[in-house]
């Protein structure tokens, strides 16, 4: 038998985490880019 | 059974070989005629042939069966090259029958009717072209393409190495450059879970549902991974409707886009240029990547690793010759092996059943409505922005890399000449590969 | 008054479909320019006459680069 409990975790916890990750990455690009452009900021 | 001296395939061959023939010339036909994805349709239907050549072997393993029970043969039904359905009567006990737990033929009968036997002992060697799951039903490859399907592909060296191959061939730069395109990649993965709970109500299993879903990430090598550890005896399938999707976006794509957006939302002009991302941000990015995703989702290591390895490759400057032969020849090597396997996944028995035909159907829908979402998640992101983004490149989340992106660029520039919109579809583009890696490692970690 | 044309993306000239001095319409095909392994028009924004081709054939691109002056 399906557990449909687990189906609906498995379904939104995934998602959430695709999601999740994604965003945390799209932070971590932003903050690269500011600390990046400060490093080659202050070589000029 | 034996004509003469030589033993022929003509006894064991039966219309579904034939189909599958044709099917597989079919591949080999749309790859020469209408150069679709021939370095994939080519192997691809050519393994289809082999493997549906009765006793050719190429894709045979070995089984041993045993006894269930103790008891006293009563009768032996099968012959020596004799072949048998799944569930097929091997012998009869006075205890009960002895079925086989595959289909397959019969290599050789090891006790002979009025012989008694001991619980677990030994009754016959038996062939079988099935995957099965190991831990029930134990066999070995004795077949060239079985040993690199074992080798290759369920132990999970050839899909990771793939992955590798694909980082060194992507430029995140234009996502980089635009990094709220993510949220698009990461949308379009609701194409996996939709499908997911559409396989569990029309009947299949938790783990053959997640194997199903993840064919709408649109990445070949990540569904063959997944399938390989969820559901290998749906491989064939899984992998033959993810690829041929892929090849199939330029179809799939454009009616979904067009249902759910605007002739105006269609023509909106994103401006060429994206901001010039540094060197230092590319070589970060798989470093950060690597780091955030495995530390949160451990099991995707295997494919977010090896993607961000053949990534920094590519960009790290220093290692242009391994950058080089990712790209080139070491990526070809993978294909050829995998995509040979993949096809010799595919015997009648296993193929035509019409569990296929609702896995292709599945698969289409995943494939749509992670268009769908995409799309949708940029008008919504379009409430919000101030310089608005052309919702087509939502459709891009889609991975598929590069197709949908470029089917996103046919069908801004079809709208508006000088709109080009092929590089801000990379991002999302791009993105979806990851994300599609990320829900693929969440259902192993959930369900593997 | 000269009209700047540059390349929206990276990528390689494959065609260049007019010659200096040609009369062009708004959105003539003027460059073929192959990006991501996929072949992608640039059209005239306006009409006009090409006055200055920056590139040639094979060429390689980056983006935002001048590829054409048109009058």
């Amino acid at each position: 038998m399906i557990d449909w409990g687990l189906a609906i975790k498995t379904a939104i916890g995934g998602f959430g985490l695709v999601f999740g990750i994604l965003m945390l990455l799209w932070v971590s690009v932003e903050l690269t880019r500011v600390v990046t452009e400060k490093i080659a900021g202050n070589k000029k | 059974m034996l004509l003469g001296l030589l033993e022929t395939g003509f006894p064991l061959f039966y219309w579904g070989n034939a189909l599958m023939i044709v099917i597989g010339l079919g591949f080999i036909y749309l790859a020469i005629a209408k150069k679709m994805e021939p370095l994939l349709l080519v192997p691809i239907g050519f393994g289809m042939i082999l493997v549906n050549l009765p006793l050719g072997g190429m894709m045979d393993y070995e089984m041993t069966l045993k006894a269930p029970q103790a008891g006293i043969v009563m009768e032996v039904p099968m012959h020596e090259g004799d072949a048998f359905e799944k569930g097929g009567v091997i012998y009869k006990l006075d205890t009960g029958e002895v079925t086989a737990p595959v289909f397959g033929r019969v290599d050789s009968l090891k006790v002979s009717q009025g012989q008694s036997v001991e619980k677990g002992q030994p009754l016959a060697s038996l062939i079988t072209m099935e995957q099965t799951n190991q831990a029930e039903v134990p066999t070995h490859p004795v077949g060239l393409f079985s040993r690199i399907f074992k080798f290759g592909v369920m132990w999970q060296i050839l899909p990771p190495l793939m992955f590798l191959c694909l980082g060194a061939l992507t430029d995140f730069g234009p996502m980089l450059a635009n990094p709220k395109t993510m949220l698009l990649g990461a949308a379009a993965q609701f194409g996996v879970y939709l499908a997911f709970f559409l396989a569990l109500i029309v009947g299949f299993s938790m783990t053959e549902a997640a194997s199903i879903g993840i064919i709408g990430g649109a990445e070949g090598p990540t569904t063959i991974y997944v399938t390989s550890l969820l559901a290998p005896h749906i491989i064939g399938a899984t992998a033959v409707a993810c690829y041929s999707y892929m090849a199939l976006v330029p179809i799939i794509l454009p009616p979904v886009i067009r249902l759910l957006t605007t002739k105006e939302e269609r023509g909106i002009y994103m401006k060429p240029s994206l901001r010039k991302v540094s060197k230092l941000e590319k070589i970060l990015f798989p470093l950060i990547t690597t780091i955030v995703v495995i530390l949160i989702v451990p099991s995707s290591a295997p494919l977010i690793g090896c993607f961000m390895v053949g990534n920094l490759f590519n960009e790290c400057g220093v290692t242009e010759r391994l950058n080089k032969t990712a790209q080139t020849t070491f990526i070809d090597i993978i294909t050829i092996f995998l995509t040979l396997a993949i096809g010799a996944s595919m015997p009648a028995q296993i193929f035509l059943q019409s569990r296929t035909l609702l896995i292709l159907i599945l698969g289409v829908i995943s494939f749509a409505s992670a268009a769908a979402a995409g799309v949708i998640l940029a008008k919504i992101m379009n409430l919000f922005l101030k310089e608005k983004i052309n919702p087509m490149i939502g459709a891009a989340g889609v991975s598929a890399v590069p197709m949908s992106a470029r089917v996103v660029q046919v069908m801004g520039q079809k709208e508006n000449k000088q709109n080009f919109l092929l590089m801000h579809a990379m991002g999302p583009n791009v993105a979806g590969a990851i994300g599609a890696a990320i829900a693929g490692g969440v259902f192993l970690g959930i369900l593997g | 008054m000269s009209v700047e044309i540059s390349a929206p993306m990276p990528g390689s000239i494959v065609g260049i479909l007019v010659k200096v001095g040609d009369e062009v319409k708004e959105n003539d095909e003027l460059i073929t320019l192959e990006a991501m392994k996929m072949e992608n028009p640039i059209f005239a924004p306006s009409d006009g006459m090409v006055k200055e081709i920056r590139v040639k054939e094979k060429d390689s691109v980056e983006a935002g680069q001048l590829l054409i002056v048109m009058e």
